[in-house]
């Protein structure tokens, strides 16, 4: 036998087999569910963000916003309020995009920039005019900045003069396939034609039906502002603190610099409300399990009213019957661990094949993580103690002299 | 028959005893009693039912505290002292047999005599012997491994009786020891008792409504409605 404490503590749990078994069972499930929880959380933003952020720019700089200055003469003592209007953005550039590029290149966090001349103009095919946004790129660069390989759904990246990367819904739209011509017509009256050599998903709609990569050259003469750049857009080490970078870029370059925190509120505030409400979920169920722990405590107590009181008798003291049951709830808090954490893993391993994301690779992916199996273990045990404090007390301040008589 | 400090083991001046003190359904149950209890004496207290016996063994056991009065136990005044206090004297100085041979059904015969060696927090080949030289002198010898369930009555009171031995305490409080058992089983358990008295000199307090047991101790306490009655020495009868 081992210490008095411990070892009272497991013939207690050994000897009510079904509610031991039953709360351990218990605690095991509300383990697994946090388990699960977790890693369907973690999965599903990854992929969001994924998502979102897979074909965009994690910042992108560009020049102010264009302001309207009303020049009215100040006349002593009178207030003048002027109606004015926003006036209409028209295409701008960077002023000077090498200086700034090279400003933004030391700055930390951020990983890669790529400069870009992006713009509004017409796709022609036959009698199909179409809406698109041009973006003129040097692939090189801007590959470090949206991975545009794992995109291409037909043909090979690829972007000399006179060719053309669009989206999917387009070349549909179009009626164009892999290989095909079509016209590209700016505002500024530009027109050239290009050939198509990708197709590409960018994950949505919309983008799909509007995107079309080509040569930064050719979109700088499409768009009449040859040697300059509307934007440049930047890849940063940690997405999750794009905003923090964003702003080191505004206050170095003195231009604006948009993250794709700010561009995606809704994705942002939805992943926030995600965290809460997984939270919730954890702590209710912390809770449960917690409550079931201490009932069933409550009732061994009870139901060993008579053991206890032998034990008080022939020289137990109050804190030595504290103990025991302070040890049976940690006992069961650590047991239940240890299978709910099995059985997480099992949950995920079996909800990994099911539950897949809109591309159809696996949601979460089942990695063994011992910090969470270290967290689980200590957090559950702790719990366990915890929810044994008034089942603990209570044995420990029977009178023996009752509890014997029965 | 005066008692001296070196030979009183327990003393008891004017013990009182009330329940549910100033509510309306307050009780006294022991009205100031008077008891001494030498070392290594062998003594029987009886009375009718509702006469205060279990709650003065409760008291004299330290599982109770008395109300009213003083007590004084091997040389120590425990009339009042905290549970933590008292648990630390019943330890040293008492051991219990309970009319329901009390065992704790998860743990075998041998464990179960163990227990106070384990509490104490000793549990060294020393005392796993000592445990099972008591078990032996019990008639226990093919018992160690036996869990409660599977022993008799009169097995499980000896595992008891073993029990309360385990510790060589200078008093063990019996209460009603025989009472649910048969004659033959009750006789065994008597002699048992009485062998350690004479063996080591350990003083019993035998609670008991049976008067063919009283009549073979040394001592007959007798209490009636809260008070000593009568308390006389006994020849025991040889049966």
């Amino acid at each position: 036998m081992r210490g008095f404490e411990l070892t009272v503590a497991l013939r207690f749990l050994r000897e009510g087999r079904m509610q031991t078994a039953l709360i351990i069972g218990g605690a095991s499930v509300g383990v697994a569910v946090i388990y699960f929880i977790t890693a369907v959380l973690v999965g599903v933003q990854a992929d969001l963000i994924k998502r979102v952020t897979g074909s965009q720019a994690h910042v992108t700089l560009k020049p102010p916003d264009e302001i309207v200055a009303p020049l009215v003469a100040p006349r002593n003592g009178v207030t003048r309020l002027p109606v004015v209007q926003a006036r209409p953005q028209r295409l701008t550039t960077l002023d000077g995009w090498p200086v700034i590029a090279r400003q933004m290149e030391s700055t930390p966090g951020l990983k890669a920039i790529s400069p870009v001349a992006s713009g509004a103009a017409l796709a022609v095919k036959g009698d199909a005019t179409r809406a698109i946004v041009l973006q003129g790129v040097e692939l090189e660069r801007y590959l470090h900045v949206v991975r545009l390989d794992d995109k291409v759904m037909e043909g090979t990246l690829r972007l000399e003069s006179g060719d053309a990367m669009i989206g999917t819904d387009l070349a549909r739209d179009l009626g164009a396939v892999l290989g095909d011509r079509f016209r590209v017509q700016s505002p500024d009256g530009g027109s050239e034609v290009f050939q198509i050599r990708a197709l590409l998903d960018l994950g949505s709609r919309e983008l799909n039906r509007r995107q079309v990569f080509i040569a930064l050259r050719s979109a700088q003469s499409l768009l009449k502002i040859p040697g300059r750049v509307t934007n440049i857009d930047g890849s940063v080490d940690d997405i999750m603190r794009a905003e923090a970078v964003a702003l080191q870029l505004r206050v170095r370059t003195g231009q604006q610099v948009e993250s794709w925190i700010q561009t995606n509120k809704q994705v942002f505030t939805a992943i926030g409300n995600q965290d809460i409400m997984t939270i919730l979920i954890r702590a209710f169920v912390t809770v449960v399990v917690a409550l079931g722990i201490a009932s069933v405590l409550v009732v061994s107590v009870v139901q060993k009213r008579k053991e206890i009181g032998i034990l008080r008798a022939i020289g137990a003291s109050r804190n030595q019957m504290l103990r025991v049951f302070l040890l049976q709830g940690a006992i069961v808090g650590f047991a239940g661990a240890l299978m709910g954490s099995a059985f997480g893993m099992l949950l995920i391993a079996i909800f990994s094949r099911v539950l897949r994301s809109a591309s159809g690779t696996p949601l979460f992916t089942l990695e063994f993580d011992y910090t969470l199996l270290g967290i689980a273990l200590v957090a559950s045990t702790v719990l366990g103690l915890i929810a044994a404090v008034l089942p603990a007390r209570t044995a420990a301040n029977l009178d023996p002299a009752q509890a014997i008589r029965g | 028959m005066p008692a001296t400090a070196n030979t009183a083991l327990l003393l008891m001046e004017g013990l009182r005893k009330t329940y549910n003190a100033g509510l309306p359904n307050e009780q006294e149950v022991l009205h100031g009693v008077d008891l001494v209890v030498r070392k290594g004496e062998f003594s029987a207290l009886i009375g009718p039912s509702g006469s205060g016996k279990s709650t003065l063994l409760n008291i004299i056991g330290l599982l109770e505290r008395g109300s009213g009065g003083r007590y004084q136990l091997a040389g120590h005044d425990v009339t009042a002292l905290d549970d933590d206090a008292s648990t630390q004297a019943r330890h040293s100085t008492l051991g219990f047999i309970f009319q329901f041979h009390h065992l704790l059904p998860a743990f075998t015969a041998l464990e179960n005599v163990m227990l106070p060696a384990l509490i104490d927090g000793r549990v060294d080949a020393q005392s796993r012997e000592r445990a099972a030289q008591l078990l032996d002198a019990v008639g226990l010898k093919d018992a160690y491994a036996k869990k409660p369930a599977e022993l008799s009555g009169g097995m499980q009171q000896r595992v008891a009786i073993a029990r309360a031995l385990v510790r060589s305490p200078q008093l063990v409080l019996a209460d009603e020891p025989t009472g649910n058992l048969d004659t033959h089983s009750s006789d065994t358990i008597f002699e048992l008792m009485r062998q350690f008295n004479h063996e080591q000199g350990t003083a019993f307090l035998i609670v008991t409504h049976d008067p063919r047991l009283a009549a073979r101790c040394d001592r007959i306490v007798e209490l009636v409605d809260g008070l000593i009655a009568s308390d006389r020495l006994n020849t025991p009868t040889v049966q």
